[in-house]
């Protein structure tokens, strides 16, 4: 067994080493002075991300060149993945700017906050690059631990620390059922690179026959490792408590960054490595998106305060863009289904990081985080409540909105799969959600204002806030390029 | 290394585990017994015992126990290259060197950050 | 052979008896007992595959490290603030037993009627004993073919480590526990600092630092020197016969 000891291409891998450095000089000027880090880590991070946002260009990803055996990808499928993660990331450390610029909760490292939250990034990054599932799973759980501790990170307040509680234990369990799920696959393929995987399975496995147990079992485990991570019904448990307990600002963050970690996941693993299983996992995401969309959105609707209202209906759109990934056709010519997901994954950051950056705006003015704070406040800041209800529009799917065009593909995607039952449900539940989203608009325009109003003045969260309004406004309307990209996901998965 | 390499490491398992058992079980069965509350006592002899012995242990220790977990598993990952060492040569001493440095940052970090003061 | 799957019958089932008294005991400490127990005759059964990293590994890191964890977060919290486990919920019960043996006979399935097999790799024994043995083979694959796994992993435990520092980083002592300490000697017993964000419960006077119940039922016991103890009776008040 002869050694074999190469260097890795270290041009394919510039992006996600800027995020690292990024980190690693935000810990350095935070270890050397505090009083220095308050200032320039918020600058420090964005500048970092939107470099590593910039370097993405640098890269050839049409090629798919891998480096470290096959271990990393550089991909179509990363490309999108890094894209999404970083705008996210970008979009969250502006929402975060309160804590800066206001005090939201005091005593707050930030730049510990925003180290953990570039960890996370760059999390995602990995398990959209990973060529293997080592690399794939030490990506997911980077992407997650570091959110669990921001969960946490309102540590003085019982709700943080219960939501981060819930998350960790459970998705420490999900990442066991995951493993194990890993493991099996590795004993009934000799292999852990995802393509290798996937052409072993073809030798084997025979369409129409029925599978081998122990296939079965594999694909159940990683099935439910994975719903875990993306909160699919009914592995949602710590969905709400999580988004309401953590500090606003990581609500926003960690409904949207370790979705995509999840999903980028769920496509690597289940699309690319076990495709010759698509008939079996196909029908099985079908019928979880079905239930991941009826439970988030009938139960959203009970909900009072706002974040909770919010973690319910980010299991609504993960039931949607699990129906995205239903509609994946094994070789059809123009299959959009994971294109789709990727598209409607950009659409979810602006719109969602949007709505929880609106409730973190509140926050800093005094107001809490009931449907009754936001009750009149197009009086009080007219602004404020156009941009929030643009969220919900999109949010629900109102046609010229960013929320709609995402809506539209999926649909589009079910339709030319054959799968119509999913894209009524979808258009169904759409309804549905109407009653919840519109219900803060009503309150926001209809109602008389309450509560004590604190003005501040939150410089930088108002741009966040005004870039992700004009995205959801008009990205919709212009989505063609990014939609080309993310269609460009057979040549990287298959 | 075959399982019969083991037989030596079993025995002594077997003996200590027998041993300790049946010397227990022997003390059990032939001391003689008459308690009294002084006897009952965790500590029979110095100092009363003013507290239970499960008191509560501030919650430094805890982060010292989870720092130490951390560099544990570092610890592990360090064994099979110091073993592998001469074939992976110098290849495999910068990559060590990285991995440990990696690591450093974070021991550099919560050093200068007060974590490892006793406060 | 027939010996080697006594052995590993023998260490399978302490293992198991071992899990068992982990749920089964109620408290924590023998649970924990139970875990070592179970880790250790995993960590044999490991050896009889002969996979002696993995036994290496799952004697420091799970019987040394994550036990120690174990005790010390059962120490950290208090006896009497743990939640009722063993409570009466059947329905919680039964759903868990039947979810429980719906996996374990999915497995037996597998393993029972399992046709495929993967492709073994190149790492066969002799080559294995061509370099020494398991833990020189690891280790050579480790640091070359995952040399991105590994460096992850060191990253991954890098955002653990400053998570931990975010989490259990001890704040600013405030100013009268900082006081009191100078004057006073305080016993382990005493809540203070981290898991009590508002002030402490008003210390009584050292001078009647005598064993006294505390708001929970606990006796914080003060003094200056452990000579004022010797005055007390023989073993606590508290201490019903």
């Amino acid at each position: 067994m002869p050694l074999r000891l190469v260097a890795p291409e270290w041009s394919l891998l510039v992006p996600p080493l800027i995020v690292l450095g990024t980190i690693v000089l935000l810990l350095a000027i935070d270890a050397v002075s505090e009083r220095a880090a308050r200032k320039t880590a918020l600058p420090l991070a964005l500048v970092g991300q939107l470099l590593a946002l910039v370097s993405l260009a640098t890269v050839d990803w049409g090629q798919g060149a891998t480096t470290f055996g096959v271990s990393y990808r550089a991909d179509w499928f990363a490309l999108v993945v890094s894209l999404i993660a970083l705008v996210s990331g970008i979009l969250s450390v502006l929402v975060s700017a309160g804590y800066t610029e206001s005090g939201l909760e005091p005593g707050v490292g930030l730049a510990e906050y925003l180290a953990l939250l570039l960890f996370s990034v760059f999390g995602t990054m990995v398990v959209g690059a990973a060529g293997d599932l080592i690399v794939l799973l030490l990506g997911l759980e980077m992407s997650a631990v570091a959110v669990y501790a921001l969960t946490a990170f309102a540590r003085r307040r019982l709700t943080s620390v219960e939501g981060a509680l819930k998350y960790f234990l459970l998705g420490a369990f999900a990442s066991a059922i995951l493993i194990y799920g890993m493991a099996w696959v590795y004993g009934l393929t000799g292999s852990i690179v995802l393509s290798d995987i996937a052409h072993t399975l073809r030798t084997v496995v025979t369409p129409g026959q029925p599978l081998d147990p122990a296939l079965l079992l594999a694909l159940l485990l990683l099935a439910v490792g994975l719903g875990f991570k993306i909160a699919a019904v009914p592995f949602h448990m710590w969905t709400p408590d999580a988004y309401q307990g953590a500090p606003t600002p990581v609500s926003a963050y960690m409904s949207v960054v370790p979705k995509v970690a999840g999903f980028a996941a769920v496509a690597r693993v289940l699309v690319q490595a076990l495709q010759p299983l698509s008939d079996q996992w196909a029908g099985l995401l079908g019928i979880l998106a079905l239930i991941t969309m009826v439970y988030g959105n009938v139960v959203a609707i009970a909900q009072r305060d706002l974040k909770r209202m919010l973690g319910y209906s980010a299991i609504g759109h993960t039931g949607y863009m699990l129906a995205g990934l239903a509609a994946f056709t094994n070789g059809l010519a123009g299959d959009r289904s994971v294109g789709s997901v990727l598209f409607y994954l950009f659409a979810y950051a602006f719109m969602n990081i949007g709505a929880f950056g609106v409730i973190a705006w509140l926050q800093e003015r005094g107001l809490g985080t009931t449907l009754d704070d936001v009750a009149g406040l197009a009086g009080r800041a007219p602004l404020a409540a156009l941009t929030m209800a643009i969220f919900m529009l999109s949010l629900m799917g109102m046609p010229p909105l960013l929320g709609f065009y995402a809506k539209y593909y999926v649909i589009l995607a079910l339709i030319e799969a054959g799968q119509l039952w999913l894209a009524v449900a979808i258009v169904v539940m759409s309804a549905v959600s109407a009653f919840f989203y519109l219900r803060v608009v009503t309150q926001m325009y209809f109602q008389e204002p309450g509560g004590t109003w604190r003005p501040v003045r939150t410089p930088l969260l108002g741009l966040g806030l005004t870039l992700m309004a004009v995205a959801t406004l008009a990205l919709g309307l212009v989505s063609g390029p990014i939609l080309e990209l993310a269609q460009h996901w057979p040549a990287a998965l298959t | 290394m075959s399982l019969v390499d083991y037989a030596v490491i079993g025995l002594l398992v077997l003996t200590s585990t027998v041993m300790g058992t049946v010397l227990i079980l022997v003390g059990h069965f032939v001391r003689p017994r008459k308690p009294t509350p002084a006897k009952l006592q965790p500590y029979e002899s110095g100092v009363p015992d003013v507290n239970p012995p499960r008191g509560r242990i501030t919650p430094r220790f805890y982060l010292v126990a989870l720092l130490f977990v951390v560099f544990d598993v570092e610890a592990i990952f360090i064994y099979p290259w110091a073993v592998a060492f001469d074939a992976l040569a110098l290849y495999g001493f910068l990559q060590a060197a990285l991995f440990v440095g990696i690591l450093l940052i974070g021991l550099l970090y919560e050093w200068r950050k007060g974590a490892l003061e006793w406060v | 052979m027939s010996l080697q799957v006594l052995i590993f019958s023998l260490l399978a089932c302490v293992s198991i008896l071992g899990a068992l008294g982990v749920v089964i005991a109620r408290n924590p400490v023998h649970s924990a007992i139970g875990l070592v127990l179970s880790f250790l005759n995993v960590a044999a059964i490991y050896l009889i595959a002969r996979a002696e990293f993995l036994a290496v590994v799952q004697v420091i890191v799970y019987a040394g490290a994550v036990i120690v964890l174990v005790v010390f977060v059962t120490m950290l919290v208090h006896p009497d603030d743990l939640p009722e486990f063993h409570g009466r919920r059947p329905l919680r019960i039964v759903t868990g037993l039947v979810l429980g043996v719906a996996l374990l006979l999915e497995v037996a399935a597998a393993v029972l009627t399992r046709s495929l097999s993967g492709a073994p790799g190149p790492w066969t024994d002799e080559a294995v004993a061509a370099v020494g043995g398991n833990t020189q083979a690891l280790g050579q694959t480790l640091y070359s073919d995952y040399m991105l796994a590994i460096q992850l992993t060191a990253l991954l435990l890098l955002a653990a480590t400053i998570g931990a520092i975010v989490l259990a980083r001890p704040e600013a002592v405030s100013e009268r526990v900082a006081a009191a300490r100078r004057t006073l000697t305080i016993s382990l017993a005493h809540p203070r600092g981290l898991d009590q964000p508002e002030r402490p419960p008003a210390l009584p006077r050292p001078s009647d630092g005598q064993v006294k119940p505390a708001g929970s039922g606990r006796p914080i016991v003060l003094a200056r020197s452990a000579n004022e103890f010797t005055e007390q009776p023989a073993w606590g008040e508290w201490r019903t016969p």
